[in-house]
C-alpha cells in the first residue's frame, strides 16, 4: 500500500450518494500507477472528480503529501484551485480560443519562467510543431498531447486521467501509451488512471484497484492481479476468458488440489485459492495449449473446435470438451498453428490445460 | 429635412447610457443566473424578464413610485445626491435601462452557459481563482453573446417610449426622444417630419439586427 520510501503520498477514503448509485472507494497510494479499472457507470469518473473537487463527497477524507485537502467530519474542503492536481480530462477541455502554447502556459506556477517550462513539455511530449495551432486543427492524438502538456506544466502533485486513450484510434493509443510509459519513470508522483481496458492496466498500472457499481471489488499490486485475481469478478474485468465455477474435491496426486467443474475434473498445482464452498476455476486463453498425440496426461481434454476469432495477430478459438455439459473453453492460437494444423470450426482437437497456469478464486 | 436634431443626439446619449448600465448590471445577473445555483433564482429571472411582459406604462408607473419625489428612493437620491430623476435626462435613461435590460440579459446569459463548464473547472485544476477563470475563459468565450446582447439593449433602449414617458415626460428639448417625437409629430399633423425620424428608426433596427446575426453566427 504504502510508497517504499515511506507514508503514502495519496489517501483517500470517500463516500458519494447519487441517486440510487452508492460510490465507496479508499487507497493509499505512493509515487506510483493507480489503474482504476472498472465498466462504465462504475463510478470511476466520480471517484476522479471527487477528489479533485468538483464534485463534494457526502463523507471522507483525501490527505496528498501529508495535506487535508478535504475532511467531511472535520468540515474541511480545499478549494479546487489550491488542491494540486492534474486532470486531464476525456475530452481533454483544451481552451479553444488559446493556441497550444499558451494553453499549456496556462497553469505553469508563477515564478517559473513560463516560456521555458512550455518550451519542455511541448518537447517531451512531442508536439512543439504545433505550438502556434489551436486545438481545432489538431488531431485527437496531438489534442491529448497538448492536454497533457498543460497538465503537466502546472507541476501538479497528484495526476488524474480519465480515459486517456479512449478516444484515440488505436495505432495513436498503442503509440501514445507506449511514451507514457517512457515519461513515467521521469514523473515522481502518485497518479490516477480510470479506465474500463485492462490492457492499459497491463501496460501502465502499478497497482489495479477493480469497481463495481461504486465499490472496490479488489485492489493489488498488478502482477499479483493479473496473475491472480482473487474473485472471480475481478478476473473477468482482467480479462480471463476461461472462468468457470467449480468445487474443490481433494488433494491433487502431486500436490495442490483437484477441482470439478462440471463434468471436468482438473488438478490445481496453486492450492493456495479459496477452498471452501462454491469458487471459481480460471485459466487465461493464452495459458490453454493444443497437444498432438503424445501420451494422455491429466488436464487435457478432448473436444471440437466451435469457432475462431481472429485478435491482433492470433486467434480466440472456442472449443467445445466433448464431456457432456463442460464448459466451452477458450484458447489463444498463433496464426502459424492454425494454418499448419489446417484447424477450422468442427476440426478435433485435444487442448491441455497446465496445472500451473490454473487458479481459483472466489 | 429634419429641423430639429435635439431628440436624435438625446436618443442616441441615452441609449448609450442604457446599453451600458444594463451591460454593467446585466453581465453580473447573467453569470449569477447562468453559473450559480441558489434559491430563488427562478424568481429573480422571472423578476428580471419581466419588463418584457408588463405593459410599459406598469413599469413606468413602478419607476415613479420609486423614484418619483415621494418615494423613499427618490428623496433620498435627491436629498443626498442632489439627482432628480423625474422629468429629467437620467430618468430617461433609467427607464430605458429597465427597458432594455432583460434584452442584454438573455442573450449574455446564453452566451456564459454555452462556455463549457469544463472549460472552466480545466482553468481552476490549473490553479487560477474565479475572476481569472472569468477574465481568461468565460468571457473570451462568450464576448460575441454578450456583446450581442448589448446592442439589443442599445436598440431597445433606442425605441423606448411608454417607461421613458412615464418617467421623463415629454419635454421638447429636455427629455423628448426619437420615439415621443414621432408620436408628437404624428399628434401635430407633421408627418413630414415623422416619416423622416421613422425612416431613421427603421434604418437602426434593421443595422442593429443585421449586427446581431453575425455576432451571433461565429463560434469556436
Amino acid at each position: 500500500m504504502a510508497d517504499p520510501r515511506g507514508a503514502p503520498l495519496l489517501e483517500f477514503s470517500l463516500r458519494k450518494r447519487l441517486g440510487g448509485f452508492s460510490l465507496r472507494v479508499e487507497a493509499a497510494i505512493g509515487a506510483e500507477w493507480l489503474v482504476l479499472l472498472a465498466p462504465s457507470g462504475a463510478g470511476k469518473s466520480l471517484t476522479l472528480n471527487l477528489l479533485a473537487g468538483l464534485m463534494t463527497p457526502d463523507a471522507g477524507q483525501i490527505r496528498l503529501e501529508g495535506r487535508t485537502l478535504y475532511d467531511g467530519a472535520a468540515g474541511v474542503s480545499v478549494p479546487i484551485r489550491k488542491r494540486r492536481m492534474g486532470y486531464l480530462f476525456q475530452d481533454y477541455a483544451l481552451f479553444p480560443h488559446l493556441t497550444v502554447s499558451a494553453n499549456v502556459a496556462y497553469g505553469v506556477p508563477a515564478g517559473t519562467d513560463a516560456r521555458a517550462e512550455v518550451a519542455r513539455w511541448l518537447a517531451l511530449l512531442h508536439i512543439q510543431e504545433k505550438a502556434g495551432a489551436y486545438p481545432r486543427e489538431l488531431s485527437g492524438g496531438q489534442r491529448q498531447r497538448a492536454a497533457l502538456a498543460r497538465t503537466l506544466a502546472s507541476r501538479p502533485r497528484l495526476l488524474l486521467l480519465d480515459e486517456p486513450f479512449s478516444a484515440l484510434d488505436r495505432p495513436i493509443r498503442e503509440r501514445l501509451q507506449g511514451e507514457l510509459l517512457a515519461l513515467k519513470a521521469r514523473l515522481d508522483l502518485p497518479v490516477i488512471l480510470v479506465t474500463h481496458d485492462f490492457n492499459e492496466a497491463r501496460v501502465l498500472a502499478d497497482r489495479v484497484a477493480v469497481l463495481e457499481q461504486g465499490q472496490v471489488l479488489e485492489v493489488g499490486e498488478k502482477e499479483r492481479m493479473f496473475r491472480r485475481p482473487r474473485r472471480h469478478a475481478t478476473a473477468g474485468f482482467l480479462g480471463v476468458e476461461n472462468l468457470w465455477p467449480a468445487t474443490v474435491t481433494g488433494a491433487a496426486p502431486g500436490g495442490g488440489c483437484r477441482v470439478r467443474a462440471g463434468p471436468l475434473e482438473l488438478d490445481v498445482a496453486d492450492g493456495d485459492g479459496p477452498q471452501e464452498g462454491v469458487t471459481h476455476l480460471c485459466c487465461y486463453a493464452a495459458d490453454v495449449r493444443l497437444v498432438f498425440g503424445g501420451p494422455p496426461r491429466p488436464n487435457s481434454l478432448s473436444g471440437a473446435v466451435t469457432q475462431i476469432v481472429p485478435d491482433q495477430g492470433s486467434n480466440r478459438v472456442r472449443v467445445q470438451p466433448a464431456a457432456a455439459g463442460a464448459p466451452e473453453v477458450v484458447s489463444r492460437i498463433d496464426d502459424y498453428v492454425l494454418r499448419s494444423h489446417g484447424l477450422r470450426p468442427g476440426s478435433a482437437v485435444t487442448l491441455w490445460l497446465p496445472p500451473d497456469k490454473l487458479f481459483l478464486c472466489g | 429635412m429634419i429641423q430639429d436634431w435635439f431628440p436624435i443626439w438625446l436618443t442616441l446619449r441615452v441609449a448609450l447610457a442604457a446599453a451600458l448600465v444594463s451591460a454593467t448590471l446585466g453581465l453580473g445577473l447573467a453569470w449569477l443566473l447562468a453559473k450559480r445555483r441558489f434559491p430563488g433564482r427562478n424568481l429573480l429571472d422571472a423578476l428580471l424578464m419581466q419588463p418584457l411582459v408588463i405593459p410599459p406604462t406598469v413599469l413606468g408607473y413602478y419607476l415613479l413610485v420609486v423614484f418619483g419625489r415621494g418615494g423613499g428612493l427618490g428623496r433620498w437620491l435627491e436629498e443626498t445626491w442632489g439627482v432628480t430623476l423625474v422629468f429629467t435626462p437620467a430618468g430617461a435613461v433609467l427607464a430605458a435601462t429597465v427597458a432594455c435590460l432583460p434584452l442584454f440579459i438573455k442573450p449574455a446569459r446564453a452566451a456564459l452557459e454555452g462556455v463549457d463548464g469544463r472549460l472552466e473547472d480545466a482553468a481552476r485544476l490549473l490553479g487560477k481563482g474565479e475572476p481569472h477563470v472569468f477574465l481568461t475563459i468565460t468571457l473570451p468565450l462568450a464576448w460575441r453573446g454578450i456583446l450581442a446582447g448589448g446592442v439589443l439593449a442599445f436598440a431597445r433602449a433606442m425605441g423606448d417610449f411608454g417607461v421613458t414617458l412615464m418617467v421623463a415626460g415629454n419635454i421638447p428639448g429636455r427629455t423628448q426622444t426619437v420615439s415621443i417625437a414621432i408620436y408628437d409629430a404624428v399628434q401635430s399633423g407633421n408627418l413630414a417630419g415623422a416619416h423622416l425620424l421613422v425612416a431613421l428608426m427603421t434604418g437602426i433596427a434593421v443595422a442593429v439586427l443585421l449586427l446581431v446575426n453575425r455576432l451571433t453566427a461565429g463560434r469556436y
